[in-house]
């Protein structure tokens, strides 16, 4: 291999120890010297847990020499996620003062998934406060720094798992999507981030920020990769109720790299509004990219998501004031300025509003897929209008300013979770001063399988995914 | 009809209803906020919900145009 071992994706490093070319403490190694090396630059990791995933690495490597072993899909590749995931007894500190402590008594769905398929648990990463800013400041834990300028800001609120990625200290990383939370730190890192569908996957054992909301997504370097640990943990949970009792499909054998005849839509309205020039530059050139592919790419107007911003909004705060409502009275000083201001105006929303918020959900859904997936397969947009700003420039001055930051940063993502669609991240470009840009695939319920085929066949083409960054 | 929400109105449901403490200055910019947000709910309720609806209903919706029964 003339890569070294932290540089492979998670596909092909699997593959490596399935076929007993590499060991999985050999691979796992390669992530902890990585992982130390970058730690101080990018602040990542929350507990970076290196014995226990040596220890796991001999049990993964033992299971492989037995003869006949059956492997599962991600045997012995290291993986670290945002701290937020449950493990019965140990920390899980959601990225705050007020959990730094706190043992959770269950274990998350995900994660009993993605053991069970043979994954190795590197680490817990860092994250913006209780998965409630989209910028990934973090005044507890310090700052998440973005790998390709320390300067700039990581995208949140998975911070860490799009910096680890990016960086090459992990193979994978699930992160949580809320209004934006895996697309904007995988834009902003140069990696690929899925935010499923509501319903496709367990949000059994994990920290709330909007259970109306919350999705559960992996953020990796390929979208292959993606698509193998979306496989893992999709699926049926007896657990969540929400959760969708359909068959996942194989999303890998479903990459074929064709598109002829697949019709993408580019939204005339909002989504391309106020981009910067080189923003502007990677959309265009992704477009091209589509059409020599042999998609149809499309202009057409989409139903005024501003107001669908607004009323995700109004569900957000209103659940995340339910769920902080003993902390917010007891220990409102535990809270940084950006969190504290994004919770209290729920205290203010009447019920009624509230409930007309989620009755309005499958309005708007009618009339988006009919508008829209009725008339195209997928919807093509930037994730930001801008690249990764400066972390002093997206510090607020104070409550009054938190809004104007958080609605500037996820005007593009936010509107998805309001209906519930699945939308992929893909690295898409470099900016003049030599950050990220990612466009967005967005489809009907559940249609990853086709957002996946789609950015495989781009990343066929691009070699924006390969790009790593100097640290 | 239809008036701002003010200040004090904010101040007082804080206090009285939630046993919750806000500065005059907050209560200003939640105001505006709570204002902004519930007249968009309003108005958007005012055009399209009717009495059969419910929240479940979008879950529902979810499934039934999910991309494998996609006709």
């Amino acid at each position: 291999m003339s890569r070294a071992l932290h540089q492979l994706s998670l596909t092909e490093v699997a593959e490596a120890i399935r076929r007993k070319k590499v060991s999985s403490v050999e691979v796992t190694q390669a992530c902890i010297e990585q992982a130390q090396r970058v730690q101080p630059k990018i602040n990542c990791f929350i507990a970076l847990e290196a014995e226990q995933a040596l220890k796991a690495a001999r049990k993964a490597d033992q299971a492989v020499r037995k003869r006949g072993a059956k492997t599962g899909p991600l045997h012995g590749v290291p993986l670290a996620h945002k701290d937020m995931y449950y493990r019965a007894g140990k920390v899980s500190t959601c990225g705050s003062k007020i959990l730094r402590d706190y043992r959770p008594k269950v274990t998350a769905t995900v994660v009993e998934r993605l053991e069970a398929a043979g994954a190795i648990w590197l680490g817990n990463l860092n994250m913006s406060e209780f998965a409630a800013n989209p910028t990934g400041h973090n005044d507890h834990w310090g700052h998440c720094r973005n790998p390709w300028n320390p300067d700039h800001i990581t995208g949140g609120s998975s911070s860490g798992s799009g910096a680890v990625v990016a960086a090459r200290a992990c193979y994978g990383s699930l992160g949580s999507d809320t209004g934006g939370s895996v697309r904007l730190p995988a834009a902003a890192c140069g990696v690929v981030g899925l935010k499923s569908t509501h319903g496709l996957v367990s949000r059994y054992g994990l920290l709330l920020r909007s259970w109306s909301q919350d999705t559960v997504g992996p953020l990796t370097r390929t979208v292959r990769d993606c698509a193998r640990i979306t496989r893992v943990i999709a699926g049926a949970d007896p657990r969540d109720p929400s959760c969708a009792t359909f068959a996942v499909p194989d999303y890998e054998r479903g990459l074929t790299g064709k598109l002829k005849g697949l019709k993408i839509g580019l939204p005339a309205n909002h989504y391309y509004e106020g981009l910067t020039p080189d923003v502007a530059q990677a959309m265009k050139q992704s477009h091209a990219v589509f059409r020599s592919l042999g998609a149809r790419v499309i202009e057409l107007p989409v139903p005024d998501p501003a107001r669908m911003f607004l009323l995700s909004n109004i569900v957000s705060i209103s659940e995340a004031s339910v769920i902080h409502r003993k902390w917010m009275r007891e220990r409102p000083q535990d809270y940084s300025l950006y969190v504290r201001s994004r919770i209290e105006p729920g205290y203010h929303v009447p019920a009624t509003t509230y409930l007309e918020a989620l009755n309005l959900r499958a309005h708007y859904l009618a009339e988006f897929i009919s508008g829209v997936y009725d008339k195209v397969d997928l919807l093509h947009t930037p994730v930001m209008t801008m690249p990764a700003p400066t972390i002093a420039e997206t510090e607020p001055k104070g409550s009054g300013a938190v809004a104007e930051i958080v609605g500037r940063i996820t005007r593009n993502t936010r509107p998805t979770n309001y209906l519930g669609l699945p939308a992929l991240s893909v690295p898409a470009g470099l900016s003049g001063k030599g950050l990220p840009v990612a466009f967005q695939l967005m489809g009907r319920p559940f249609s990853e399988a086709l957002l996946f085929r789609a950015a495989d066949a781009y990343q066929r083409h691009t070699d924006w995914h390969t790009r790593i960054p100097h640290l | 009809m239809n008036e701002k929400v003010t200040a004090e109105l904010i101040r007082g449901q804080g206090a009285q209803l939630r046993r919750l403490a806000i500065e005059e200055s907050r209560a200003r910019e939640l105001a505006a906020d709570v204002e902004r947000m519930n007249n968009a709910v309003i108005d958007a309720a005012d055009e399209r919900l009717d009495f059969n609806d419910e929240p479940a209903r979008f879950a529902a919706l979810l499934a039934d145009t999910r991309e494998a029964g996609k006709k």
